[in-house]
């Protein structure tokens, strides 16, 4: 009898356990952040709604001729209000089979995704140049 | 599978969470907005007829599977995720995290070079056309391998 109460309150604490790591994962690891971001068509930045830093920014152009992932360098701590026209600012570039470095062009339109925190949705922008390069239209310039 | 966890928020977009003690039967879990088909609902954030961005956010949850494995097992697995957050400091940082990341990069890459080269909407268009069901496979098969030689062209290690 005392082996199987042993037993049982090994099940239990394993349990118990088992609800506090699934606990703990859910409250580190999702209702703490969400990706939501907007443009500031002043400063031509893209800003975190949270305050948080973006760590990955996926930006892509709507021919397709340019995309890519920004990504925060290894012992960078990031920037919750990104400058999408300056390069490098503790990011790095990754172009995948677009091959190209990025570069935001006049007369052109990109979709912007915050993709910071994979378990999240990604949040997106979608923002129009104007002949000199200068951000123009933002479907998102402020937080809800 | 869709609850009420994870506890992302739905009106902001919701997210899933990858949950199990083996790869083979994991659990990805959504919140709900994930599985309402009006897109208005949820302040905009319904995604249910929304099929690439589905595939974005299983891109990253599918990679989270073969860690469970890794692990050795659900608490192992929750332990080591837990672990992480504190170690690094945040969930964005954590090792485990930004190697799912890679799964849901490599799709978005692959979805860029299948419009690039078939037209914007050549990839959601395969899978809503209900007519063309019989043609997902071997067109994503083409697909795939046509980017996967692009990008072995371009660097040589893929």
């Amino acid at each position: 009898m005392a082996q199987t109460g042993c037993s049982n309150n090994k099940i239990t604490m394993k349990k118990l356990f088992n609800l506090i790591s699934l606990a703990g994962i859910c409250i580190f690891g999702s209702s703490c952040s969400n990706n939501t971001i907007y443009f500031d068509l002043s400063n031509q930045t893209v800003n975190t709604c949270s305050g948080r830093y973006i760590s990955s920014l996926y930006i892509e152009k709507s021919d397709y001729s340019e995309y890519g992932t920004f990504s925060v360098k290894d012992g960078q701590s990031g920037t919750s209000s990104f400058k999408i026209n300056l390069r490098g600012g503790g990011y790095t570039f990754d172009p995948g089979s677009s091959g190209k470095m990025f570069v935001i062009t006049p007369n052109s339109k990109f979709i912007i995704k915050n993709v910071s925190n994979g378990d999240a949705a990604a949040s997106q922008v979608v923002i129009q140049t104007d002949s000199t390069g200068k951000v123009v239209f933002a479907s998102k310039i402020a937080c809800d | 599978m869709r609850s009420d966890i994870p506890f992302y928020a739905n009106n902001k977009g919701g997210g899933a969470i990858t949950l199990g003690s083996h790869p083979i039967g994991a659990t990805i879990t959504f919140t709900q907005n994930w599985f309402d088909d009006n897109a208005n609902h949820y302040e905009d954030h319904g995604y249910g007829l929304n099929t690439l961005d589905w595939l974005d956010q299983l891109s990253h949850e599918v990679r989270h599977m073969p860690q469970i494995g890794k692990a050795g097992g659900y608490l192992a697995y929750a332990s080591t995720a837990l672990g992480q957050y504190a170690a690094y400091g945040s969930h964005d940082k954590a090792p485990n995290e930004i190697e799912a990341d890679l799964g849901s990069k490599i799709f978005r890459d692959f979805k860029a070079f299948v419009s690039k080269n078939y037209g914007g909407n050549a990839l959601s268009g395969l899978f809503e056309a209900v007519s063309r069901h019989a043609d997902i496979r071997p067109t994503i098969d083409k697909w795939w391998s046509e980017y996967q030689e692009d990008h072995r062209k371009k660097t040589k290690n893929f």
